[in-house]
């Protein structure tokens, strides 16, 4: 019950402080009005319903699917360098965005949902050919899904290279490269409730599937003996990884180290095998990148820093400091 | 025996120091301390940047230009003359072509490149192009080393005479602020100490961009756009500002629809085509205060 309770009182906390900071300047009484008596006559209120709360929303909606991306991958493959890049999932969905950024298809034009499709589709596209060369006997081989996804990451990237060569003109390079780095500052409301519905019902579910994916760590024959559908489960956990990655990336740009680092986090924090992991992971990763992008606006107020790279400012040292820990553990 | 050995094989890394003492590569030269008197008038020149062609273009004979690169596109007889790549500069076709003269932009690119191209014994003259004055400096310049001085001297002199009267026909009126975006989405503007900031300046405005931020060329987010709010934006289509920053209809410059899109290329070649830049920005102005 306590964990709740921290978890009412954090998130209000930093979702109140997010809203602070922008380059216009508020007030506690703007943000109170523009919650409580809103106009949609007047600029700040404007501002801070329609471009700091989607902001918001879509960090730690995105910051809580690539957490739970990355905890469910890293569950599958029992490694702890698993995230939602090694897959080539966040690589192919790069490469879809760029496919439409860069013209490469000329009838498919760029609209809103057009670079989420895009997104979704090359994102699931590169996981299904991972499965689908790491498919052995019957079942996934979680060493060769690694190194499948590995290789087609590198694939991806250098496809990618190669269409921003041949196709870029200089708008477009820097659309491309501004892209890669992930940003939250085009946050719309018009991203969110897809993003959101998905990352619910999936985390739903995923609870539900906790004790089978503790279980699962324990090694396939193991998990097979205590009654755990290992290849449904392996499929479902793929599917689910895709889905998350891919939604998350068509909102915000790719965004490292979140799906590798907020895991291991939890799990340092409250067990490997943690009865609340999968709801822990997902709001420390959405806390986390809120905090982020929070940093951002404060740190450098005026310039759109792609959040890619605070995470990684933020992120590293404290990942770093977590290894050194004696008690960190993976099994 | 051990503290013999030890030392030993340090002198294995003996050659490597040497080899590393020696590729110390020569300072990079400013525009004003190379030795333009020591140059015989080239005859076989190229530049590695678009705004100095159409320098070029103007000031000297056109068969004196070599080659072009696959950005310049102004004026439209260029487009005849054979490609060089300059990114990143390709290094052997223009040894290939032997010129007597390579011009370059300061910060268009790298000092690596540069240095390479002076190792390769080829005579090269990096100019600043940061202010309108430096447009000046450079054209004259230019014309002592062309043996073009006459030529550049009323050149500078028309320049000078068209911005001065351009600044007369702006005295009396309000100055409205103003913002140029290099680019829409990601939104890049040209900041303070850019060159285009002259512009502005002469063709009666006010840059928006009053703050220095660390680059000239900075890119902004959305709410900062909002918040500078200038009267005049320059750079794009009102559909396409609506479209992706919905909250610039509150700003004045979606209200009073002062928004135009130009083609920047005249605002951003420093060259003699500024002036057209200049005159384009003044007339938007203008329209205003009519």
């Amino acid at each position: 019950m306590s964990r709740v309770l921290v978890w009412i009182l954090i998130i209000p906390v930093v979702f109140f402080i997010g809203l602070q900071f922008g380059s216009i300047h508020t007030n506690g009484t703007d943000i109170w009005k523009a919650l409580f008596n809103f106009s949609s006559s007047d600029t700040t209120s404007y501002v801070i319903v329609n471009l700091r709360i989607p902001r918001i929303l879509a960090a730690f909606l995105t910051g809580g699917a690539l957490a739970l991306s990355g905890y469910l991958l890293q569950s599958l493959v029992n490694n702890p360098l698993a995230d939602p890049y090694i897959l080539g999932t966040a690589s192919g969905a790069s490469l879809g965005v760029n496919i439409s950024f860069l013209g490469v298809i000329p009838w498919l034009a760029e609209s809103v949902f057009s670079t989420s499709i895009a997104a979704f589709v090359g994102a699931l596209g590169v996981t299904l050919l991972a499965v689908f060369v790491a498919y052995d006997k019957g079942s996934i081989n979680p060493s060769r899904l690694l190194l499948a996804g590995v290789a087609l990451s590198s694939l991806m990237v250098a496809i990618t290279s190669f269409l921003i060569f041949v196709f870029s003109s200089d708008n477009k390079l820097k659309k491309v490269i501004f892209w890669s780095m992930g940003s939250i500052d085009a946050a719309a409301w018009n991203k969110i409730p897809l993003l959101a519905i998905t990352l619910f019902v999936l985390g739903i579910i995923a609870v539900l599937l906790r004790p089978q994916l503790s279980i699962l760590m324990l090694g396939a024959p193991r998990a097979q003996n205590l009654g755990v559908n290992v290849v449904k489960l392996r499929w479902l956990i793929l599917i689910f990884s895709a889905l998350l990655t891919g939604m998350a990336v068509a909102v915000s740009g790719p965004i490292g180290f979140i799906g590798l680092i907020v895991p291991h986090f939890v799990r340092a924090l409250f067990g490997v095998h943690g009865k609340y992991n999968i709801t822990d992971t997902i709001l420390t990763g959405g806390i986390f990148l809120t905090v982020c992008d929070t940093s951002s606006k404060w740190l450098f107020p005026d310039i759109a820093l792609p959040i890619g790279i605070i995470t990684s400012f933020l992120g590293i040292p404290f990942f770093v400091y977590l290894l050194t820990k004696r008690n960190f553990r993976f099994n | 025996m051990m503290e013999r050995g030890r030392f030993y094989y340090l002198a294995f890394f003996a050659p490597m120091l040497i080899l590393a003492c020696c590729s110390k590569l020569p300072e990079k030269e400013s525009s004003s301390s190379l030795h333009i008197d020591s140059l015989k008038t080239p005859q076989k020149i190229f530049s590695l940047t678009p705004s100095i062609n159409e320098i070029l273009y103007d000031l000297i004979d056109e068969d004196r230009i070599l080659a072009r690169t696959p950005y310049d596109s102004f004026p439209t007889s260029i487009l005849s003359k054979p490609v060089i790549n300059n990114f990143p500069p390709d290094f052997e076709k223009i040894v290939s072509y032997s010129p007597d003269l390579i011009l370059a932009k300061e910060g268009m690119f790298n000092k690596d490149d540069l240095d390479r191209i002076k190792l390769l014994g080829l005579p090269l003259i990096v100019q600043r192009y940061e202010s309108l004055v430096d447009i000046y400096t450079n054209l004259q310049d230019l014309g002592k080393i062309l043996d073009c001085q006459s030529k550049a001297d009323s050149m500078v002199k028309a320049l000078k005479y068209q911005v001065q009267s351009i600044q007369k026909s702006t005295i009396n009126h309000e100055k409205p602020t103003v913002l140029i975006l290099i680019s829409l989405e990601p939104l890049y503007v040209y900041g303070k100490n850019s060159f285009v900031n002259d512009l502005i300046d002469v063709a009666g405005g006010k840059n928006a961009m009053t703050e220095l931020l660390s680059s000239p060329y900075p890119m902004i987010n959305r709410e900062f756009l909002l918040k500078l709010d200038p009267d005049i934006i320059i750079g794009t289509d009102i559909s396409e500002l609506i479209k992706n920053f919905p909250e610039m209809n509150f700003s004045k410059s979606v209200k009073n629809k002062k928004v135009y899109n130009i083609n920047t290329d005249v605002l951003s070649r420093p060259g003699p085509r500024v002036i057209e830049g200049i005159a384009r920005i003044n007339k938007i102005i203008h329209a205003g205060n009519e």
